[in-house]
């Protein structure tokens, strides 16, 4: 691997800075709109503003482990250390949303139903799933990094990800307490999509960066490999 | 080893973190919740109605005549209301309370994501930086 590449590789995982700036712009119209524009409740109150961050938490944490599941497949198909490193990265991204999820949760609902949890099945599978995605996140993390960990983390990833399917009918097919296809109010309407948007930024800026750290532990391993093959 | 810990970094700081404050909610719950049902006999206690005495003046405070009772408002239902309210203010509390612990997690969780992920770039760009500079040295050697 000579400089050429490696100024080309880092420069594909560069980060925008524009990117970055709606990041942190985001932040602050978040909290106008959950605290300030967003109206208030009459029945759940304060608690009901939990919504803004769970909801959107709880489908950027889907849309982490499918794309996990996606990138482990393709992966899986071609052997290609990118697509690994893209999985890894999604699964992690996921995770972090979910444990947002699995913490507001059980503050809205001590709030809301008066207990910190219930084994309902929406929670259940949805703690199932988290479950599922911790153990790939600490096989790949804890397992070194060669093909055969990679390969096993990919096959659980991609025997994983249906689940998701299970924690999306959770509610309709299997009747729980949690909330579904709540009616809302247009400014609420506007508040969760607005606030959806801006963790869609902070997602895609979180996968990114965890993307560019992956790609050069990579390059680092690969070139420490070579360099005691030459001697250095 | 360092990996092991950087690894391990972020999932201990956000479950300490989620523990903490989810044990801190719940403790600080019970005891407004103690509190109130002391409260509440207290005030019914020292309510005229209720009280017991000897005196024949407190026992004709306590047993009003039936034109007063039309009167005067139900201190029963006066307890009850005011027991409500109070509980309604707790509640209240509570929601407040749990809406700033959920919203701070969000932001703890998102920030120490990025700062775990920055240090261990920052680690592997100078990694990277000593191994390109020693192959470029040896490649040199070699020419």
């Amino acid at each position: 691997m000579n400089n050429t590449n490696l100024e080309s590789q880092s420069k594909s995982t560069n980060i925008p800075t524009l990117w970055i700036v709606l990041g942190a712009l985001g932040m602050f119209l978040a909290h106008y709109l959950v605290f300030i524009y967003a109206p208030m409740e009459s029945t759940m109150r304060a608690a009901q503003r939990i919504f803004y961050f769970h909801l959107p938490s709880a489908w950027l944490c889907y849309i982490g482990f499918i794309l996990c599941a996606v990138w482990s497949l393709r992966y899986l198909m071609t052997q290609n250390p990118k697509h690994d490193a893209l999985a890894l990265a999604s699964a992690e991204v996921g995770l972090a949303f979910g444990v947002i999820v699995l913490t507001t949760g059980p503050l809205w609902a001590r709030a809301a139903w008066g207990v910190w949890w219930k084994w309902e099945p929406r929670l259940t599978t949805m703690a199932i799933l988290f479950l599922i995605f911790t153990c790939y996140w600490v096989i790949r993390s804890f397992g070194g990094d060669n093909s055969g960990v990679r390969r096993f983390g990919a096959v659980l990833a991609v025997l994983g990800a249906p689940n998701i399917f299970f924690v999306h009918v959770a509610v309709t097919r299997w009747r729980g307490d949690h909330p579904n296809n709540i009616g809302l109010e247009p400014e609420m309407r506007v508040v969760l999509y607005s606030c959806l948007l801006i963790f869609i930024i902070i997602f895609t800026l979180l996968i990114r960066l965890r993307y560019r750290v992956h790609t050069e532990e990579r390059t680092v391993s690969a070139l420490s490999r070579r360099l005691s093959r030459i001697g250095g | 080893m360092s990996r092991f810990f950087s690894v391990l970094n972020l999932t201990i700081l956000v479950f300490f973190l989620s523990t903490s404050t989810v044990v801190c909610a719940q403790e600080s719950a019970p005891k407004q919740a103690n509190e109130a049902a002391k409260e509440a006999p207290k005030n019914e206690a020292s309510s005229p109605v209720t009280e017991k005495t000897s005196s024949a003046k407190a026992i004709s405070v306590a047993k009003p005549s039936p034109k007063a009772e039309q009167v005067l408002p139900d201190p029963k239902a006066a307890a009850t209301k005011s027991f409500d309210s109070e509980k309604e203010t707790r509640l209240e509390s509570l929601r407040y309370k749990h809406l700033w612990i959920a919203y701070s997690m969000v932001w703890i969780v998102i920030f120490v994501f990025i700062r775990q992920t920055w240090q261990r770039s920052q680690a592997v760009s100078g990694r990277l930086e000593e191994v390109k500079s020693r192959l470029i040295a040896l490649e040199e050697k070699e020419k």
